[in-house]
């Protein structure tokens, strides 16, 4: 297939994986980096490597090979800077969701704090393949492909991440 | 296998990741045990809850949308002073690069937008290499005829990197756009100007370092400054380009202050207050080129304290560039001076504030070593002119520890062996010793230039070996020119280099005086004959060659009249 030919089809395909992955990524930068411009930075880094890397890549789940690139990155800046930065008040601001109803506004921010309060329960690396497995959908290979652990210590994680979590998740709504 | 084992397949199971004939087994235990049935619902049931809670994590908003792009220019002139040798003590070396303009209003598509934005600020922080991947991609995805401002990153980044030619390819190309296209302003223009400039400001600076200064290419960049101001009087970065460039033509290759045309420290100094009284900013690189400037012409008036206050505050601005670094380290080496006692002293009590310095580039370094790759550049340069101010004054243990660490970050130059010949000289010479703790210092000496030699060798610097074999061949006759075992060791040395590099005329002249001092008059004057003959064909300049003679001639008269 020539180039001309593979463009379109090629652009297309990159306009949706970013359409579809890119705030999942920027969630998952965000909880290894603490910060929101790293995190930024390494998920338009991911982008910036998936177009160098489009031909190489399995079109049908491009998911796996962006966490990983995307979590490689963020490690990267993380250690770089090597520093928390605290949240300006209007960045904090600037994660509500816009304009829901009132009703919806208030069920939204329960339901926002509760995934919070679940994710801070959970040492770094159990929140980390929860998030890749019950929010990003990965099964245990692609866990265990992105954070470079064998496929048991994935299982092993998350079996303890869901151990500690039982008394919180069984309670009733 | 153990509990936990078991346990965590259970999980794994009930989230169907297990398969084929582990599913079958955990499946069969599953089934035959109803309280492992109840734990598999139970997993079930929370991971859909753990799934439904995850989802309603609040989301990270999207990048606020881009102010409008305003042209800005990126980058530099730098100075930097490399260590001290016999003959030279520090040299300059200028870079000023292009002014990137943007026009983003056309580029719609979101990832060759980010494409160009990522190689910008890979630029800006120096990451050249993957800079230059992500303006390849953009480059691709659009053609570089069609849209300038790649072309004018990719130009910088050349500049940069040290490819002179493309670079200069690239601006002349962009010469040809017409303001007006694509957004172009005489800003743009004026920003390709001024990246010329740099080219021809490194060209010369090439040139002079291989000790054949073009004063061509010096007129070149100042025109090219004047017309960068001539399509934008407001473009500051050409008045500091000028500056630079009158600082360069103002330098002779001299060592030491005071040497430097007093006229082109004025000219300098005119062009850097027009900045200042235009009453705007410069960029951040601007400025930073502007420190650099008005921190050599402190360097030149002997204002120490002022020239390294003027680097700090550029490397404050730019603490990813070396130069200003490195310039900071060599003010407080000041190793130029630092044989007189005061100095020294002053320098060894700044000893752990060196130490911290060069710990703070190996610690940046260490944390990102493609971004800092120049880092290395600035450790050797620091290390390289301590070393040798230590040990020249006579701090031989200190200065060589710093030496042997500068070998450490650059290992295939020769300067440290010649600097650590340069300094066993140096003690050879000095009466705080013994005559035959001078013998041995010698004897040091030639050993550190064969090294030099060796190393001049693999990385092909034919003249700089020819000069460290002479200064071998030479040492120790030169104490004791009528000890026959030293006539003999200089003679077989001169030969060997004859076969190497035949008729150099310095080599033909020493010979002469070797031949003279063992009463072979005849063989001295035909060596001294051919020394003036090979001169005439050498590629040495008019008045080097007439410098040449003139000695020449002295040597004769000297020798005939039994000097």
């Amino acid at each position: 297939m020539d180039s001309q030919e593979q463009v379109p089809d090629r652009s297309e395909w990159l306009r949706e994986v970013v359409r579809d992955h890119e705030p999942s990524l920027l969630r998952y930068a965000l909880s290894l980096t603490g910060d929101v411009e790293a995190a930024r930075d390494a998920v338009q880094e991911a982008f910036l490597e998936l177009v160098m890397n489009a031909s190489r890549i399995d079109r049908a789940r491009p998911a796996p090979w962006l966490f990983t690139v995307c979590r490689a990155r963020a490690i990267d800046r993380a250690r770089r800077e090597a520093r928390m930065k605290a949240r300006p008040p209007e960045e904090m601001a600037a994660l509500a969701s816009p304009a829901p109803a009132p009703e919806a506004l208030a069920e939204g921010r329960e339901a926002a704090a509760q995934a919070v309060r679940v994710l801070a329960m959970l040492p770094p690396k159990e929140r980390e393949v929860v998030r890749l497995r019950f929010q990003q959908g990965l099964s245990y290979k692609e866990i265990a492909s992105v954070t470079g652990q064998s496929v048991s210590h994935v299982g092993v994680l998350i079996h303890e991440a869901m151990g500690r979590l039982r008394d919180l998740l069984e309670r009733r709504p | 296998m153990t509990n936990d084992i078991e346990a965590w397949k259970i999980t794994a199971c009930a989230l169907g990741e297990l398969e084929g004939a582990e599913a079958e087994a955990v499946a069969r235990a599953i089934g035959e045990d109803p309280s492992l049935a109840r734990e598999v619902d139970s997993i079930r049931l929370r991971a859909d809850r753990l799934t439904a809670i995850l989802a309603a994590e609040p989301a990270v908003p999207p990048a606020p949308p881009r102010a409008p792009r305003r042209p800005t220019v990126a980058r530099i002139g730098r100075w930097v002073f490399t260590p001290l040798s016999l003959t030279e003590a520090c040299a300059a070396a200028a870079m000023l690069v292009a002014a990137i303009g943007f026009g983003m209003s056309a580029w719609k598509d979101y990832l060759l937008e980010a494409n160009f934005d990522r190689a910008l600020a890979f630029s800006a922080s120096n990451q050249l290499g993957t800079a230059r991947e992500a303006l390849t991609s953009a480059m691709a995805g659009r053609g570089s005829d069609e849209w300038p401002y790649p072309l004018l990153l990719s130009a910088k980044i050349d500049v940069e990197e040290g490819n002179l030619d493309e670079g200069e390819r690239a601006y002349e190309q962009l010469k040809t756009v017409k303001v007006a296209e694509d957004g172009w302003t005489r800003q743009h223009v004026a920003s390709v100007f001024v990246g010329l400039g740099c080219v021809y400001l490194r060209r010369y600076d090439d040139s002079l370092e291989s000790g054949k200064p073009n004063a061509q290419l010096l007129e070149k960049a100042k025109a090219a400054f004047g017309e960068a101001q001539t399509n934008d009087d407001k473009c500051l970065e050409a008045g500091i380009g000028l500056a630079h460039a009158a600082l360069r033509r103002g330098w002779d290759g001299s060592t030491t202050p005071g040497k430097i045309n007093p006229d082109a420290i004025e000219i300098a100094s005119k062009e850097l207050k027009k900045v200042d009284a235009a009453g705007l900013t410069p960029t951040i690189d601007g400025l930073v080129d502007k420190y650099m400037a008005q921190g050599r012409i402190a360097y030149e008036k002997e204002d120490y304290t002022g020239a390294e206050l003027e680097f700090r505050r550029a490397f404050e601005l730019q603490p990813s560039w070396k130069a200003p670094f490195a310039n900071v380290a060599f003010m407080m080496a000041r190793s130029f001076i630092a044989s007189t006692t005061s100095r020294l002293d002053e320098m060894a009590a700044k000893q752990q504030e060196y130490d911290e310095f060069v710990q703070r580039l190996e610690s940046l370094y260490d944390s990102d070593p493609q971004r800092y790759t120049v880092f290395r550049q600035a450790m050797y340069s620091v290390c390289n002119s301590i070393g040798y101010a230590f040990a020249k004054g006579y701090r031989l243990d200190a200065g060589f520890n710093y030496l042997d660490r500068a070998l450490s970050f650059e290992g295939q130059k020769p300067t440290v062996y010649i600097n650590k010949a340069d300094i066993y000289y140096y003690y050879s010479r000095s009466n705080k010793f013994e005559e035959s703790q001078q013998i041995n210092y010698a004897n040091c000496a030639r050993e550190q230039w064969s090294r030099a030699a060796e190393v001049c060798r693999s990385s092909n610097q034919p003249r700089k070996r020819f000069l460290c074999l002479m200064n071998k061949a030479i040492i120790l006759y030169a104490m004791r020119p009528t000890d026959p075992t030293y006539q003999e060791m200089a003679n077989a040395d001169l030969q060997a280099i004859a076969r190497e590099f035949p008729n150099e005329p310095l080599l033909l002249r020493n010979q002469g005086m070797v031949f003279y001092e063992e009463g072979k008059i005849t063989e001295a004057a035909k060596a001294w004959g051919d020394a003036v003959a090979a001169a005439q064909k050498s590629p040495m300049s008019d008045e080097e060659k007439a410098k040449f003679d003139e000695e020449m001639e002295k040597l004769k008269a000297d020798a005939a009249a039994g000097k």
